[in-house]
Order: C-alpha cells, then structure tokens, then sequence
C-alpha cells in the first residue's frame, strides 16, 4: 500500500480516505460493496484514494462545495468548504479538510473506514 | 387467462403542499383507491388484488392497508419499494397476474402524506449509501447529485439552463390546465433564469415541489368491444431495466436505453407514434435523458430541438404539469404520469386534452443508489375505442 497519501493527509492531521479493492481482480469501487461486481469475490482489501480530479462542481447554499472527483479511475462525491474548480487536482481525505491546503483538499465520507473483509467480515467464506 | 389487460379507471387526490393535521398517508392512499375503482364502473368487494407504493405508510404494509380498508380475501398482495420506478414495477407485475387469472380486478395505489419532517426524514435515510458517503458531506436531497449531473448533460449535448427553463415553464403551462396541480400560475422564462440558484446549474423551478396525495388505477381483463364505453385504456407492454452501469457512469443514460426497445418491440410501436409522453421529471433534464433514451429524437444534438417542442407543447410530456408543477407525491410520483396518461387516452383530461390521442408512453425513474437513479421503466398504452 502507498504510503504517499497516507503520509499527506496525516501531515495536515487528517483522516486517510480509502477506496475499495477487490483481492481477486484488483477492481476498485466506492462505495464499498458486498461481492465484486467485475469477478463476484466478496474479499476486499482498502486502497488509498490518493489525488484526484474535479470533474463537475456545484455549491450549495451557504457555500459549500459537492464535486464529483475522479480517483484511481473512480468517481465519488466529495465536498470543499474552499473553492474548487472542473479539473482541479485534489487530495481525496476520509475527514474534513483545510480549504486552504495545496492540492486542495476534498472530503470523501464513510472514506477512512473501510477495512480489509479478506478475513474479518462474511465469517465462513474460505 | 386474458390476452389484454386494461386500465379500466383511475383517480389521483388532490396534492397539497401542506397537508391538515388530520390527513394521513393511509387516508389518502384509500380515498384514491376508493375514486379509481368508482371510476372504472366497480365495486369495491370486486377488487381481488392490491399492489402499494409508499415511503410512510408504516409501520403498515399492504396487507395492514387492505385490511383497515375493508378489502379481502385478495388473491393477490404486493408492496413496492422502488420509489419513481414503483408504479411501473407494480403494473408489470399486475399485468401478469390478470393476464395469466391470478386475479380479476387490481387496484394498484402509490402515495405518501409528505410533509417537512417526513421529507426530511426520507433523504436523510434514504439508504445505506445515502446515510454513509453522502448525508455526511454534508449534503442532504439529491439536489447536489442532479446539479453536478445536469453539468455533464449540458456538455454532452450542448443546452443552456434557457433550453431546461422551456420544459419548466411548459409543464407549468400544463398545470394551469390540471384543477389538481399545486403550481398553476403561468411561470415565465426570465422567472425561471432569475429565481434562487439551489446548486448550480440547478434553480428553484428545477426542482420539484415536495407534495401529499395519492394516485391510484385499477386493472382488469379487457372486456368484449365497447364494453368499458371508450374509458379503457390497454396496457401493450411494459419493461424494466435497473443498474446499467454500477453507478460510475454520466448518469444521462438510463435503463430506458435497454427497457424501451424491448417495449416498443412488444407494442408494435415507436416512440414517433406516441400522441402522449409522461415521464419521470425530478429535473428537467431527466425528462429529457428518458426521452431520449426513448428515441424521441434521432441523434444527440437534437436535444435542443427536443427542448423546443416540448417548450411550444407541439410534444405534449407531462401533460398534467409532471412533477416540476403539479408536485411529487412521494411514491405517487411515478404512478402520476401513468394516471394522466390514461385520462388523455381515455378523452377525460379536460382542458388539456390532447386531441385524438390513441397512444402514449409512460416512464419510471427512480432510486438513487450513489450518484444518480438506478431503476428505469416504461409502459406503452392505448385506447380501446
């Protein structure tokens, strides 16, 4: 696992966002899912969603930003109280984050959570 | 057995914006039932199966629903959880259950009391997805979600929020036409462009109005010619498609991309053949990706032809002013377009008829799993003359 991300997110006191990875094909999705779309495995391990880039933003009332942001092929919802712009590059983070940041900093909910299910979830699955 | 089910009746409650205190999903979703099977010439002990959508009738479900209402034995007893694609799912099922003999008369009925706090209560909990990766942003409604949405069919097919503001204000002129709609003053195009941004692109007139009421039709073998009196409207075919691209797509193509041609392939028909268009309008530009998907128009970038004719209303979508101005109804929303449909059909939708409609289309859209809507249907319909 990369330690690249990780090691942002925790110099800026954040949480580290992670997708998930199929341990059978290597398919990565967010949200995470039950069994593997693309081989039908239910063993996951996470992968860092490490940078991405904005492709559409939006802002609600109040100021906040909800982009649709590309990660390691994947496109998830993530929200900046900072301005954010259609091809910005950003840090994909599981808490959060500093709006003044460089690269921004993007927040991607139920993000830093996602733990390896190769052993601990779906008990009696050799 | 049946080689044709019909609509035979249908009725829809008034919607309100504010409901009284004393109104109750479970109220509306009879008095609806109630109207559909007066309508269609029935008795209510002839009813023998009942099919309901709603997202507060608990901690009832249908058979708690038919039981309070005084209907039974039922034959057969569904609920549907699949919020814009519910109404469609139920009348492909119901379709069946006639056709095969499983039952004689089905009263299908979709409806909710939406009031602030049950709205609120919907799209904050609206599933596991919502409650984990997208309550939490925070971002509550999907407002957010069809925002950054109708961003990608903008470019896709180069339209303007103008373009989106002539589905609005035609749908609006519609609705001055339904007694039934909650928003019925003429809206005009500037009023559209200058209202409150909710989440760019998207203004106040794109999104739609949370209301209470209820939408009900009852469904029966085809009777011998002219037996229904020229008020039924036959169900030609109806098709499903859910999860066509594992929520990591544009989201502008819905099932309707695989469900329609295997519909119009069952009917005997196209999409240039419909005289009447009813779809699922929770922004205006879900009308159109469903229209599309439908093959209303021949290639992408007629899209803002397609905007045109719909704002001149020589296309009539949403006859009943849809969503965006008659109001959604919670579950009812799916269900209320095959309702107008079949008033147009049937030559009893007033002062918005259209004239010598024989056929019409209808579509379901539905259930927000992450990034947009993963369930699709549609139901072509003719009139029985």
């Amino acid at each position: 696992m990369s330690g690249t991300s990780r090691a942002e997110a925790a110099a800026s006191g954040a949480l580290p966002a992670f997708l998930q990875s199929c341990l059978a094909c290597a398919t990565v999705v967010f949200p995470p899912r039950l069994a593997c779309r693309s081989c039908g495995d239910d063993r996951f391990e996470p992968v860092p969603a490490g940078p991405g880039v904005v492709e559409q933003v939006t802002e609600l009332p109040g100021g906040l930003r909800i982009a649709s942001v590309r990660a390691r092929g994947v496109l998830v919802v993530c929200s900046s109280t900072g301005a954010l712009a259609e091809g910005d590059s950003v840090t994909v983070i599981g808490s959060p984050g500093d709006p003044a940041a460089v690269p921004a900093q993007v927040y991607l909910p139920g993000s830093a959570h996602i733990h390896n299910s190769a052993h601990t979830e779906n008990e009696g699955t050799p | 057995m049946s080689d044709s089910v019909v609509i035979a009746g249908a009725a829809e409650t008034p919607y309100t914006r504010h409901p009284e205190p004393r109104v109750t999903t479970a109220g509306l979703l009879v008095r609806a039932a109630r109207e559909a099977v007066a309508a269609a010439g029935l008795r209510w002990s002839d009813v023998d199966g009942l099919g309901v959508s709603s997202f507060t009738l608990g901690p009832d479900h249908a058979v708690d629903l038919a039981w309070r209402a005084g209907l039974g034995p039922l034959r057969w007893l569904m609920e549907d959880t699949n919020g814009g694609a519910s109404a469609l799912n139920m009348l492909q099922h119901a379709e069946l259950a006639i056709r095969s003999g499983q039952a004689s008369t089905i009263v299908l009925v979709s409806g909710d009391r939406m009031d602030a706090a049950a709205f609120r209560m919907l799209v904050e909990h609206y599933n596991r997805s919502t409650e984990d990766h997208l309550v939490p942003l925070p971002a509550t409604g999907p407002n957010a979600l069809f925002a950054l949405l109708t961003q990608r069919q903008m470019t896709a097919l180069g339209l303007t929020r103008r373009d989106y503001g002539r589905i609005a204000t035609a749908q609006r002129e519609w609705a001055g036409r339904n007694p039934g709609a909650v928003y019925r003053t003429p809206l005009t195009l500037e009023e559209y462009l200058d209202a409150p941004l909710v989440a760019p692109p998207l203004g106040r007139y794109d999104c739609v109005p949370p209301v209470s009421g209820a939408d009900a039709v009852v469904l029966t073998a085809a009777g011998p010619p002219g037996a229904e009196g020229g008020r039924a409207v036959r169900v030609l075919a109806v098709e499903t498609t859910t999860g066509i691209d594992d929520q990591d797509g544009d989201g502008l193509t819905t099932g309707l991309v695989q469900a329609a041609p295997r519909a119009w392939e069952r009917a005997g028909l196209g999409a240039s053949d419909m005289h009447v268009f009813s779809v699922y309008d929770d922004y205006p530009a879900m009308a159109l990706a469903q229209l599309i998907d439908l093959g209303a128009i021949a290639a992408p970038d007629a899209a803002r032809d397609l905007a045109e004719r719909i704002g001149t209303r020589r296309l009539p979508v949403n006859t009943a002013g849809g969503q965006l101005s008659a109001g959604q109804a919670g579950a009812a929303a799916g269900m209320h377009g095959v309702v107008e449909t079949y008033r147009q059909l049937a030559g009893i939708a007033g002062e918005r008829q259209v004239p010598d409609a024989r056929f019409g289309v209808v579509t379901g859209y539905g259930m927000v799993l992450y990034r947009y809507g993963s369930c699709a249907n549609v139901a072509v319909l003719e009139a029985v003359r």
